[in-house]
């Protein structure tokens, strides 16, 4: 395998300084998720927030994200993704990861190209939204078409732990309250200008490569691409769990039915869409729609799902209203939507009502009042002070997807560091079952084997849209070799594995106890009612595996 | 037909944006146009720069660069929402 270096910028907030750094190591190789790891574990007494991009970012077809290694403020060591331009702004900058620590002593945006950082003070911005973040950087920094744009709001200033970061306007770093770390560091948001370009060792096998993938996914005859997200993007996923009854409704005390109009077809006939790709990707990632005060915002799977179905609320204005004041603050509509549906849940409070779901909101940003103090301190904080942990539908402070089809998708949140959902394929194992019985140890076995390889091509960063396209070894080896990366398949075998064990190694640094909820237990998945000694049997079983050299 | 009429056939075809409105900002063009022409992808070194703008984040502006319009037609294939056409160039009649 050649491609051994690579090269890093470290952007030290204290200091207001920057270096560029070049990175060796066997597991580095591979980029994307084990470059940051690796990275994040050689920094880890920094407490470093890592943004890695893979060999193939913005060279391939649905290789586009970037990925960002953190530990939350609560402590939970993170991945999350990203879709946008910013892997690729990284890739023509010449770079295969940004290595941000540190705390400035006053607010900062920070200007990124081959060259190195430059820090520019955030007065003119502090408070204001993603948005208006995002338009001042771009009247005033980097290159138009060539970058891309990292922007706070008012949920990360205010560290709050569902914040979240925009990327270019729509796309997010979303759940992990990755936005609440750049606040704590006083970082705005940063740019990332792609002046360079890359050099590509075999052009004409590239250029080859490039075609057929692109012939491959244009092909309806291949199932590459998950079902449905050509047409619906995300929103492909609420037909799927309305279909089998997996939606959990008015925080999993039922499943939706009576809320009808959270229907994808529906949407899209209803509200004026605008559809968007992250780069590379060749079928849009993301649905826009625009609202009557002239707001754009983005509906996602976890929008409409959170926010609408497990607050319980019906309406569509209500909900778009909802969707719009977190996307101006900068929050994660997942980690929101857990918080408000407890809230509702204790104080018999229907967010249905014109405007109770802002006024929330609004309190827990005032932070005057006890439960939004505890709120804002994490979502296991907020289930202490109501003495009612097991009706949280999180584990600790990491919410739940909102969906619930059986064990592997409990199991399979409860294993990966990562905050996309689709990262594991937990859910799907539940939904290919039908309900018919299964081998607990089977179960598990088969979600860590997953999750090896997903590793392997979050590493790549292959979008999890297109993994079928990619998911033959023999064929990513093909991939690989033009761009001069030359692999063997035991090669990535050996590394998936070996990034494996390195990132169950950083999710359990903290030591903190995972609590499954009680809730999880007292209300039928789409699958049927699960049986806690079973799920906690499996667990056990995980762990003896994990340990295992 | 003699050798000299195909290419001048050729040269009167060029690649144009004629749908930017389309654009969902997966810049495959991009990439492929700065390959075809230069053997290396880039943002910089394209003849084909997506540009969010200003006012409206949500909308792009596609550019073809005029002295690569005519090398560029394979891009009408790249491109997977249509926002390209090959059209007949003018100037060259």
């Amino acid at each position: 395998m050649t491609n051994d270096e690579q090269r890093t910028l470290i952007i030290d907030l204290t200091r207001h300084r920057s270096e560029l750094k070049v990175h060796t190591g066997f597991v580095a190789r591979l980029g994307g998720v084990a470059l940051g790891a690796s990275l994040f574990h050689d920094y880890y007494e920094r407490n470093p927030i890592i943004i890695a991009i893979g060999p193939l970012t913005g060279l391939l077809p649905y290789c586009g994200s970037c990925v960002a290694h953190y530990r939350s403020l609560s402590g939970d060591y993170s991945e999350n993704f990203s879709g946008g331009w910013l892997g690729a702004a990284i890739q023509y900058a010449n770079l295969d990861a940004l290595i941000i620590y540190g705390k400035s002593s006053v607010p900062v945006i920070v200007e990124i190209n081959d060259t190195g950082a430059i820090f520019h003070p955030a007065r003119d911005v502090w408070g204001k939204s993603p948005l208006e973040t995002t338009k001042f950087i771009r009247e005033n920094l980097g290159l138009p078409g060539k970058s891309s744009i990292a922007a706070i709001g008012l949920g990360g200033e205010e560290k709050l732990p569902m914040a979240n970061v925009t990327v270019d306007c729509w796309y997010s770093f979303s759940g992990g309250g990755l936005g609440a770390v750049l606040g704590k560091g006083k970082l705005k948001g940063f740019i990332v200008t792609g002046s360079g370009e890359r050099k590509i060792p075999e052009p004409i096998e590239y250029i080859q490569v490039f075609n057929e993938l692109l012939t491959q996914i244009k092909s309806e005859s291949q199932d590459t691409l998950q079902p449905g997200f050509k047409e619906f993007s995300s929103l492909n996923n609420l037909y799927l769990q309305k279909k089998v009854g997996g939606l959990p409704t008015n925080n999993l005390t039922n499943h939706m039915e009576e809320l009808t109009i959270f229907n994808e077809r529906i949407l899209l006939k209803e509200l004026p869409i605008k559809k968007l790709a992250s780069f590379t990707n060749v079928y849009p990632d993301l649905l826009i729609t625009k609202l009557k005060t002239g707001h754009f915002l983005p509906l996602t799977f976890d929008s409409i799902a959170a926010l609408g179905a497990l607050c319980g609320i019906s309406k569509l204005p209500e909900l778009l209203s909802l969707v719009d004041i977190c996307h101006q603050l900068g929050m994660d509509p997942r980690g929101t939507g857990v918080g408000l549906a407890f809230i509702a849940e204790k104080e018999h409070l229907s967010l249905n009502r014109t405007g109770a779901a802002e006024k929330l909101i609004r309190g827990l940003i005032a932070g005057k009042e006890n439960w939004a103090k505890d709120w804002s301190m994490g979502l296991s904080e907020l289930a202490r002070m109501y003495g009612d942990s097991g009706s949280m539908f999180a584990i600790g402070d990491s919410p739940l997807a909102p969906i619930h089809n059986g064990y592997g998708t409990i199991l399979s949140q409860y294993i990966s560091p990562s905050n996309n959902l689709f990262d594991s394929d937990g859910h799907l194992f539940d939904l290919s079952l039908r309900g018919e019985r299964f081998d607990d140890f089977s179960l598990v076995d088969s979600l860590i084997e997953r999750e090896i390889e997903t590793t392997l091509l979050n590493s790549l960063i292959i979008d999890y849209e297109a993994r079928g396209l990619y998911s033959d070894h023999v064929a990513l080896k093909s991939v690989l070799h033009p761009l001069g990366i030359n692999i063997t398949t035991n090669d990535m075998k050996i590394l998936g594995h070996t990034v494996y064990k390195l990132r169950h190694s950083l999710g359990t640094n903290n030591k903190k106890i995972k609590i499954i909820p009680e809730r999880v237990f007292q209300h039928p998945s789409s699958s049927g009612i699960l049986n806690k000694d079973r799920m906690d049997r499996m667990i056990k079983y995980y762990h003896e595996r994990s340990e295992e050299n | 037909m003699s050798r000299f009429s195909l290419v001048k056939c050729k040269a009167m075809l060029k690649l144009e944006a004629t749908k930017p409105e389309c654009c969902t900002g997966c810049g495959l063009c991009i990439i492929y146009a700065s390959t075809l022409l230069t053997d290396a992808p880039s943002l910089s070194n394209s003849p084909i720069k997506v540009v969010r703008t200003l006012e409206k984040p949500e909308e792009f502006s596609v550019q073809v660069d005029e002295a690569k319009k005519h090398e560029l037609l394979a891009i009408n294939e790249v491109c997977p929402e249509g926002v390209f056409e090959i059209v007949s160039d003018d100037n060259d009649k």
